[in-house]
């Protein structure tokens, strides 16, 4: 129940949602005392004012009888209301039920029941409604029952897809599973996780249902005198519309505004319930915990020729009450044909970093640096009058379902970048896009240009990504995961091209991964990332030997390898990475480090070198000596 | 008697290009106390045997055995009786837990689906599954999207275990989980494993894990265990050509041999396998493709020798290999 009142504050933030919900309630106030309190008015009547136009007395007029039509428009409200409510009740009624059956139902009859509500969807609602009140006679009654019917079906397809992508969850495997009934899955475990599109959509037709009831009754199929609704007191003052259209005017305002007003609840609810589950995944708002940086993490390394130098690399997010850095200050750089990886858990700012690079940081993030240059051009301020970034540097991305466009031939888009970038022509774009695919070792890459990406497997398609990326005469390929979503054997291979490519071209490359093993099998050097910040800058053959930081060591000890002694515990990081709006004030490793002393929690480590002069470590208290299992014995079991 | 016993399962699955085998005449079987890993890369049908054991798929044919008992034979409601001794945890806890239901809320409904109980002993026992998977106590009024993926993930093992199973079926349980929580969710079953006396399935794509916490290990591949044999065995001395390519395809800290053999250097998602024959022979270094000589492979499936060996390698030339 805090969940729904949760997201009802959030509708009202909108000034529409805030609107629409006060009408609402206006409404509902209206519909509850209209009759006590001109009830009278509005069913006497008056000989002596008969169809008379808009007066100060009778500001909308009267009708044939005599009787004040705004008395009459606003008693009418209640019956309206309850008329639409009952409509929507009805149809919810009849279809949420009906499409809820499937899940509970045995798969024959459940493919029945879904034939049978497609059927029903096929025929037009309205013209249904019309076609079920002449069989049921006219009358208030039968308008809510044929509307009801009409749009039962809308309901039944609704809640029929909702609880097919819920039964589809492995919550929903798990309970079958645990050998309980399908009343109970559909009860427990289906239903309170649709219930919210249905409300939403529920309050939605409401609207649609008092439209649809004024127009039944308007066409006198609805309510019928004695009794009024707005559609009803539209006919009986339509034939008068030139005379004195004020008349006319007041149901029709009446049923624009609870229309509009139904509509725009309906639109606020959904909307605040699709950021209520963002809001869920985004960090936890906080005070802005974003200090400014130290100025600790120089790259004291003097290379020649660096084709990327970073400094002080800040990528921060506004938050509600603040911002966030998911970034804090990070400084490195990649010399010519260098292959550096980045290595972190979720949540380190490992994509962040690389997407900083490209530009691509998503709104309404920022990019700061104190450095940022890429093949000897300065892109701190973000702009890049040359397009270095898009000559120069290559993006491979994990997924390889998106990051191709799939209504586009793999020509297209391999020739797009040598046209646009290049300014080649497209017999000469193409004849290289034939040539790259030849590089990245595609077989018959002149039928691939014909080819739609959902034709290629995920390891074909990361192969073309690579192609594309190739287009271009890259100096640095930035590859965040590209391997993560392939298999193993198919892994090997891409990260051998990726490998192969850099020492055929001399492009450096830049690897982000969350797998240590597979960083070493490509990279030169390592970054390890925790919370936004580098941690453990070291070159992969001396990974082996072991690495000084604890979190380093820790990350290497609690993953199996091949070699790992089956009789031996691995390690594991007691507590959880640190919340970015919510980091302690010293080392952010420090609250789960079994090395940390008050130092650690007061004062930040900077990233320095160590004696060796490629090394770079934050840490106040390094480790020595080989990761082995059971060193880890002063690491505890991760509790809470 | 063994915990699990599967025989000549088949699973297809009906696309609208014609039926695809998913798992075809599969033949293992779990011993009681035993770890049993499958490996295999996608599409090489280990999930979907673990779903027909768990009665999420429905097999095409063959038999599934649960402590000696052949389900096919039994009624609806039997089965389901008979299938709560055998477990399932799933690769992703963010979408294995109902969002909108407490921890508490979950593992009180798992402990109600093995006898009805009353509220009192409930809120124990709730508790007590909480410190089987060393959670804290507090945290059964917690909801999911409360809880780290390494917590969410000892939740789940925890609604597995409150029907006291004796088989919990894990797939791929590590994978959609960090680097850190990884060793403690293995310690955690390795563990569980010891004191509770469960034997366990377990399956991932990841060899170095699997090998970490199996007694005997199963090769996949399209739908067939190609290889099956002692884990250690398995690792040091693989039968099958692909156990070998697999194997070698394994990153490895220090980054020595990036130098793969040659032939997985190949289009391998674009190599159909042949309609007769063995199935590996476009991917694979030991048959026709090297030695010209070894027809038999692609005229005949080598599946049918495999049983007879202890080590089972469906391979003309496995001891060749070895």
């Amino acid at each position: 129940m805090a969940q729904q009142r949760g997201l009802v504050r959030t509708a009202l933030r909108t000034p529409t949602g805030a609107l629409a919900l006060v009408t609402v309630v206006l409404l509902i106030v209206l519909a509850i005392v209209a009759p006590m309190i001109w009830g009278d008015k509005a069913t006497t009547p008056n000989v002596d004012h008969l169809l008379e136009g808009g007066s100060a007395e009778h500001p909308l007029g009267t009708d044939n009888i005599g009787r004040d039509l705004l008395a009459r428009t606003l008693v009418a409200t209640r019956l309206s209301l309850v008329l639409s409510v009952l409509i929507v009740l009805v149809g919810a009624g009849i279809g949420v039920p009906l499409g809820a059956l499937p899940t509970v139902l045995g798969r024959r009859s459940a493919r029945l029941t879904a034939a049978i509500t497609d059927f029903a969807l096929a025929y037009p609602a309205l013209l249904l409604a019309i076609f079920l009140s002449v069989i049921l006679g006219a009358g208030p009654t039968a308008a809510v029952l044929a509307l009801g019917i009409a749009s039962a079906p809308a309901f039944a397809r609704l809640t029929q897809t909702l609880a097919a992508s819920v039964a589809g969850s492995d919550y929903v495997a798990a309970a079958h599973v645990l050998g309980l009934s399908r009343r109970r899955v559909l009860f427990r475990h289906v239903l309170p996780n649709i219930a919210e599109p249905i409300i939403l959509n529920v309050t939605i037709a409401i609207g649609y249902a008092l439209l649809a009831l004024s127009g039944l009754s308007f066409l006198g199929l609805g309510v019928q005198p004695p009794s009024y609704d707005w559609g009803q007191l539209l006919t009986a003052s339509l034939n008068r519309i030139y005379v004195a259209p004020e008349a006319a005017l007041g149901p029709c305002v009446a049923i624009v505004i609870a229309g509009l007003a139904f509509n725009g609840l309906g639109e606020a609810l959904a909307r605040a319930a699709s950021t209520r589950t963002s809001y869920v995944r985004s960090p936890r708002r906080g005070t802005a915990a974003f200090t400014p940086i130290l100025p600790i993490s120089d790259d004291q390394r003097v290379i020649d020729d660096p084709v990327l130098v970073v400094e002080g690399l800040t990528v921060t997010f506004p938050t509600g009450d603040g911002s966030i850095a998911p970034v804090r200050g990070i400084s490195f750089s990649i010399g010519n044909g260098e292959r550096i990886a980045i290595v972190g858990e979720s949540g380190s700012g490992k994509s962040l970093t690389a997407l900083s690079l490209a530009q691509l940081v998503p709104h309404p993030g920022t990019v700061r640096a104190d450095r940022l240059e890429f093949v000897g051009r300065d892109l701190t301020d973000g702009s890049d009058p040359d397009n270095v970034v898009g000559t120069s540097m290559a993006m491979v991305f994990q997924d390889t379902s998106t990051s191709l466009n799939p209504a586009l031939r793999i020509g297209t888009q391999l020739s797009e970048v040598a046209e646009v970038h290049g300014g080649l022509r497209r017999t000469e774009a193409r004849r290289r896009a034939v040539d790259r695919l030849r590089e990245v070792r595609l077989s018959g890459p002149e039928r691939r240009l014909r080819q739609f990406p959902h034709e290629l497997s995920g390891g074909m398609r990361q192969r073309v990504m690579i192609a594309v990326g190739l287009m271009g005469e890259p100096r640095l390929i930035v590859a965040d995961e590209p391997t993560s979503a392939l298999d193993v054997t198919v892994q090997q291979q891409i990260l051998r091209l990726l490998k192969d490519i850099g020492d055929d071209t001399g492009a450096s490359c830049l690897l982000i991964t969350h797998d240590i093993a597979v960083a070493t099998e490509m990279c030169d050097r390592i970054l390890v990332m925790y919370a936004g910040r580098i941690v453990e800058d070291i070159d992969a053959s001396r990974l082996w030997e072991g690495p000084t930081h604890p979190y380093t060591r820790a990350l290497l000890a609690a993953v199996p390898d091949m070699d790992t002694d089956r009789d031996v515990e691995l390690a594991s990081i007691p507590g959880r990475p640190p919340d970015p709006a919510d980091l302690p004030p010293g080392c952010a490793f420090a609250p789960r480090c079994a090395f940390a002393t008050d130092k650690c929690r007061e004062d930040a480590p900077p990233l320095l070198l160590d004696k060796t002069d490629s090394h770079r470590v934050a840490c106040w208290h390094p480790q020595q000596g080989s990761v082995v299992a059971h060193e880890d014995d002063r690491l505890e079991s991760e509790v809470g | 008697m063994t915990a699990i016993d599967v025989e000549r399962l088949s699973v297809h699955f009906h696309a609208r290009a014609g039926s695809v085998m998913a798992v075809d005449e599969v033949t293992m079987s779990v011993p009681p106390g035993a770890v049993v890993g499958l490996v295999g890369e996608s599409g090489s049908g280990k999930s979907t045997l673990a779903r027909a054991i768990v009665g999420l798929v429905s097999p095409t044919s063959g038999s599934i055995r649960i402590d000696g008992s052949d389900l096919a034979t039994q009624s609806a409601g039997a089965r389901r009786r008979a299938r709560l001794p055998v477990q399932m945890i799933f690769q992703d806890p963010n979408s294995s837990l109902n969002p909108r239901m407490t921890v508490g809320a979950a593992l009180s409904e798992a402990l109600g689906a093995r006898e009805r109980i009353g509220r009192g002993t409930r809120d124990e026992e709730v508790a007590e599954l909480l410190d089987l998977v060393t959670l804290d106590r507090r945290v059964a009024t917690a909801y999911p999207r409360e809880l780290s993926g390494g917590q969410r993930q000892r939740v789940a093992i925890a609604r597995a275990l409150a029907v006291k199973p004796d088989v919990l079926i894990c797939d791929e349980v590590t994978s959609a989980l960090d680097a850190s929580v990884t060793g403690a969710i293995l310690n955690l079953l390795r563990d569980l494993r010891r004191e509770l006396g469960l034997s366990i399935l377990f399956i991932s794509h990841n060899l170095a894990v699997v090998r970490y916490v199996s007694d005997q290990i199963g090769v996949m591949y399209l739908g067939r265990i190609v290889e099956f044999a002692e884990a250690e065995a398995l690792v040091r001395s693989p039968e099958h050509p692909y156990t070998s390519a697999l194997l070698d395809a394994v990153p490895r800290l220090g980054g020595v041999d990036v130098e793969a053999p040659a032939e997985l250097d190949r289009d391998v998602d674009d190599l159909q396998p042949p309609d007769r024959g063995c199935a590996f022979l476009p991917r694979c270094s030991a048959g026709p493709l090297v030695d010209p000589t070894r027809e038999i492979c692609a005229a005949m499936d080598p599946q049918a020798e495999a049983s007879a060996r202890r080590h089972e390698a469906a391979c003309h030339f496995a001891k060749a290999e070895s």
